[in-house]
């Protein structure tokens, strides 16, 4: 599997080493920790998740492993931020299942912060819902 | 009468007013009410507001639809502004506007973002108590470079004892009110918990960029450009989110941790 990072429709800008995406199509925005911005970066559709891995821990020097880079593999597509087919997606899936079950690498939680931005009324009364439950 | 323009951080609204009496409380209150504004001639207007006596008071429309009713001419000229405010607000793309209480401290903004209802008017008459500059108690304007802008109407208390709202000028409070823009000291995401204790943590610049994001106005309208003031105001400021009790030890609490960082 080599992932691709999505590049359309969406907005991004760095902050002190973490990635804000807003999402045109679904209105939503993140925010990706260091490590998964790292990941993400280096998801360009021809480097395997070993060499994601390699990549990662020159970028960060930081000992994360292949199991953290599939998780947040994981957590980047639930977010819709790769270009994924259905069957990889679904691998990506699978292998978040098989980590969390294990409860494996110890890694800087959350990975991605999401929020539905408000539509104009909503920011002014309070209304907005927050299903990425950043609680701000 | 023939209707006049009034333009606010490049947004023009026009009004209509029925009678002179109307006029008169439009002038007296729109200047205080709607910062930054000036009137304007043979503008082409975004928004179209009328105001006229009806059988029980005064009614305010926006583009021929029905929008406010108020019993006296000041409460629908105020309701008038503030849906004016709230336009000007969703259709600026530059300044970015974010709903929030601000005032200055040695320099520096200290910005409380949150929406309607959240205690930001409150908690910004106690910090202009012990001396703090007015910027806002509704929206933080983030400009070029990462300043914070003013945006000094009047503050909105609410008296939650059946009194209804007040609007109160700042210097009520001792306080003077802020004409330069300036770089933002600290971000502070509070709720307000009834007998709650002074209780906040350290947010990562990312989601202290999320959080003015969630109290954006126009996020949705301008995202490129409120993400990019987002993302610069919260890189240069340490953030947190917590809880508040008290107003006045919570204003205490607050300058402190200003001073410290």
């Amino acid at each position: 599997m080599k992932p691709l990072a999505r590049n359309e429709q969406i907005t991004v800008e760095q902050v002190r080493g973490e990635t804000l995406v807003y999402d045109l199509r679904n209105r939503k925005a993140h925010c990706l920790n260091a490590a998964v911005s790292a990941v993400w970066r280096a998801c360009d559709g021809q480097t395997s998740i070993q060499g994601i891995a390699e990549h990662v821990r020159r970028e960060l020097d930081r000992p994360l492993d292949e199991a953290f880079v599939e998780t947040a593999l994981a957590e980047l597509s639930r977010a819709g931020l790769l270009e994924t087919g259905p069957e990889e997606a679904g691998r990506v899936r699978s292998h978040l299942t098989r980590r969390q079950v294990s409860a494996g690498a110890a890694i800087l939680l959350p990975l991605i912060a999401t929020i539905a931005v408000p539509k104009p009324a909503a920011a002014a009364s309070g209304a907005a819902p927050n299903p990425g439950g950043v609680p701000l | 009468m023939s209707p006049f323009s009034i333009a606010s951080y490049g947004v023009t609204v026009s009004i209509s007013v029925a009678n002179a009496a109307l006029l008169e409380a439009v002038t007296r209150i729109a200047p205080d009410a709607l910062p930054g504004s000036k009137l304007e001639h043979g503008e082409a207007a975004r928004f179209c507001y009328s105001l006229a006596e009806t059988g029980s008071g005064v009614a305010v429309r926006r583009g021929g639809r029905n929008l406010i009713s108020e019993h006296d001419r000041a409460a629908a000229v105020r309701r008038l502004c503030s849906d004016i405010r709230l336009k000007v607000a969703a259709a600026a793309s530059s300044p970015v506007f974010i709903h929030a209480g601000v005032v200055g401290w040695k320099g520096r903004a200290i910005v409380l973002p949150g929406r309607t209802f959240a205690g930001k008017s409150t908690l910004v008459a106690s910090l202009l108590r012990l001396g703090a500059t007015y910027l806002s108690d509704e929206f933080a304007l983030l400009g070029a470079g990462g300043l914070v802008y003013p945006y000094p109407c009047k503050l909105h208390i609410r008296s939650g004892q059946g009194h209804g709202d007040q609007l109160i000028s700042p210097s009520c409070f001792g306080a003077l009110v802020g004409v330069e823009p300036l770089p933002v000291g600290l971000l502070l995401f509070l709720k307000y918990r009834p007998e709650g204790d002074w209780r906040v943590r350290t947010l990562s610049p990312g989601i202290a960029a999320l959080g003015l994001l969630r109290n954006a106005v126009a996020a949705r309208m301008y995202p490129a450009e409120t993400l990019q003031a987002s993302a610069l105001v919260a890189a240069q400021a340490p953030a947190f989110r917590g809880q508040r009790g008290d107003a006045q030890a919570a204003a205490e609490e607050i300058l402190t941790m200003c001073d410290n960082y």
